[in-house]
């Protein structure tokens, strides 16, 4: 009975009621997908790497070295001597190695020396492999792999071929333009930077920075990987996967003191919480902001409630007059204050599952962020929990003031 | 219907005042009445100017208000006395009451309004099918049960008001000021409807009013001077 009363007295000042409804929707909406991108972000972001045990680099910070060989960001500082990545293969706890060699680009895309390894060990997600959407791991000196993004936005197909830039910035003044690449393999999407590299071979990283001269007879033939002009002498980092995870922590203190080349062995994990720890302030912002125009919205519902109150004093008498207790008219501004809340909330959650689930895909070709259109979750239910609470200690106000209003009414 | 009549033909004295003065709040005037009481089934014609009183006697009745001092029983019950929870309770189940105007919830339909009272007197008897006869006896078309009460013509308005006063069969029945804004002919059809409809539930009626010209309808008459006096506090 309260509530079919609540619901006929809202619809009667339809007007206002809308207007606070639209206003709790949009901040409810606001609160509600700055906190789902975070938690979007956060795993995604995790999600990067797996199953890597340690990665090894010149000593620089953990954070710096994660970043470039992990999120291909910045540029490594230093570089460490491949006696060093022949010797961790040789490791009696390594069961796999993949060096990494960074600093070229393609098109602005950044352009990675590795080996095969790579494409059997590295994993993202939960475990996943690397799958080829078309094509093979390159074989001989020329080979490249590109990831989904490369080959959507440079429209490549596997045969054709590409001219590898020195540097990693958009223009490069000089061009390896003596030693084409050829890709022989497209990587499966994965959302995170893989999509967005080239990758080579070890030798082909030092092949392209041969004089002309020295070049020729590599191009000649390129199958052969065996010439000693084109051997690694340096690697910018290497990922390692260990047989027990128990040895992590005696590797990388034996790594950290080893004598012969000055290394630095880090552990993902480990990185990747001190990163976000640091994102946590620019989110913890968003929440701010997000929470204060949640508060001015309640704020408006509860003006609202208030300033109805002056047009409701007869229907107030009314009810007190047919026996309605003070508490009752107290129980009733409440329940449309919930009313109107529980709506937006409702409403909000359907139109950012509808909105998150259209532009799905676009945010993924676009931007490579990986969003679950999933908004019924634990964690939103906690919010819009916290906003309906929210909603109540607001309407406390003008449901007190009815209430001592109601107890005072005259006939 | 039956225990309704058993009951009040077993208390005979519907309304007892004794006593009660009522300070009006900001300023130094109290209304007292030594001794008032009304029989059960009495249509009680209750005149005065405007200022003397009528509308807090009401209120009074209505429990709405509390006596400073004194005593107001109802149905041999103690009432000005009971917490306001109770009060609040014991008004929806034995008391009536019809304002001048605005009694009606105008958002709500007419029938939805007849339930509210129902539902404050947790009066879980068959109101829907009582709510169309007693629309029926007060001349009003089957129609209005579903038009929302704020659409009604001020005297459709008065008439329902009535209906849904007297859907709990209460005890009492206060009407103030009901007709003052019908015409004459609305006011005849009203008056003859009201005391119709108080007669066959046994209602004991207190009517308010200043026009002397409705005394004809009741059965009794009490002017407000008679039986109150206002008084400045020194």
């Amino acid at each position: 009975m309260l509530l079919s009363f609540a619901v006929s007295s809202l619809k009667s000042r339809a007007k206002s009621v809308v207007l606070t409804f639209l206003s709790l929707l949009i901040s409810i909406s606001v609160l509600l997908s700055v906190e789902h991108v975070r938690m979007q972000a956060e795993s995604s972001f995790s999600r990067t790497v797996s199953d890597v045990d340690l990665i090894v680099g010149a000593p620089s910070g953990q954070l710096n070295l994660m970043l470039y060989s992990i999120f291909r960001m910045g540029s490594p500082t230093n570089n460490i001597s491949y006696e060093s990545v022949e010797m961790l293969k040789g490791h009696s706890q390594v069961e796999w190695v993949i060096p990494i060699s960074l600093g070229d680009s393609h098109h602005g895309f950044r352009v990675l020396g590795t080996s095969q390894d790579y494409f059997e060990h590295y994993k993202y997600g939960d475990k996943q492999r690397l799958t080829f959407a078309s094509g093979q791991p390159f074989a001989g000196v020329f080979g490249a792999v590109i990831g989904a993004d490369v080959a959507k936005k440079l429209g490549y197909h596997v045969g054709d071929k590409i001219v590898i830039a020195h540097g990693t910035g958009m223009v490069s003044f000089t061009n390896h333009d003596q030693s084409p690449f050829t890709i022989t393999g497209i990587l499966a999407a994965t959302g995170t930077p893989v999509d967005k590299t080239v990758h080579v071979s070890l030798e082909g990283i030092e092949a392209m920075h041969l004089s002309p001269s020295k070049l020729k007879p590599i191009v000649a033939n390129p199958d052969d990987t065996s010439n000693p002009l084109i051997q690694p002498d340096d690697v910018t980092a290497v990922m390692l996967g260990l047989k027990s995870k128990f040895a992590t922590f005696t590797l990388q203190r034996e790594l950290n003191n080893y004598q012969d080349d000055r290394l630095m062995a880090i552990l993902p994990g480990v990185a990747m919480a001190e990163l976000w720890k640091m994102m946590g302030t620019v989110e913890n912002l968003l929440r701010i902001i997000s929470v204060l125009v949640l508060v001015s919205s309640l704020f408006g519902l509860s003006t609202m409630l208030l300033a109805s109150m002056q047009q409701r004093e007869k229907e107030i008498a009314v009810l007190r007059i047919l026996g309605a207790g003070g508490g009752t008219i107290f129980m009733l501004l409440l329940t449309e204050a919930l009313l109107i809340a529980i709506a937006a909330s409702v409403v909000s959650t359907s139109l950012l599952t509808v909105l998150f689930s259209v532009s799905k895909g676009w945010l993924a070709s676009e931007y490579g962020l990986f969003m679950s259109a999933n908004f019924f979750s634990v964690h939103n239910a906690i919010v819009i929990g916290a906003v309906l609470a929210a909603t109540i200690v607001t309407t406390l106000l003008p449901a007190i003031d009815a209430y001592r209003k109601a107890i005072h009414s005259r006939l | 219907m039956n225990s309704q009549q058993n009951r009040n033909s077993s208390v005979p004295v519907a309304i007892r005042l004794k006593d009660v003065q009522h300070r009006y709040p900001k300023s130094q005037v109290t209304l007292s009445i030594p001794n008032w009481e009304v029989q059960t089934g009495d249509k009680v014609f209750l005149h005065g100017p405007s200022g003397t009183g009528k509308t807090t006697l009401l209120n009074l009745l209505a429990g709405v208000l509390q006596p400073e001092s004194g005593e107001i029983a109802l149905l041999d019950q103690p009432f000005s006395s009971l917490p306001t929870r109770k009060r609040d309770k014991f008004r929806a189940k034995h008391i009536g009451v019809v304002f001048q105007q605005f009694n009606l919830v105008p958002h709500l339909s007419v029938l939805k309004n007849i339930r509210l009272a129902a539902y404050f007197a947790d009066n879980k008897a068959s109101v829907d099918s009582k709510a169309a006869a007693m629309i029926d006896a007060l001349r009003l078309p089957s129609e209005v049960l579903h038009q929302s009460a704020g659409s009604l013509s001020v005297g459709q308005q008065q008439r329902v008001a009535i209906a849904r006063a007297l859907i709990n069969e209460p005890e009492i029945l206060l009407v103030d000021e009901p007709t003052s804004a019908l015409d004459t002919d609305a006011r005849d059809a009203f008056m003859n409807m009201l005391t119709a409809l108080c007669e066959t539930q046994n209602t004991t009626l207190i009517f308010v009013s200043h026009d002397k010209s409705l005394e004809k309808y009741l059965s009794s008459s009490v002017s407000l001077s008679a039986l109150c006096t206002l008084k400045e506090a020194e």
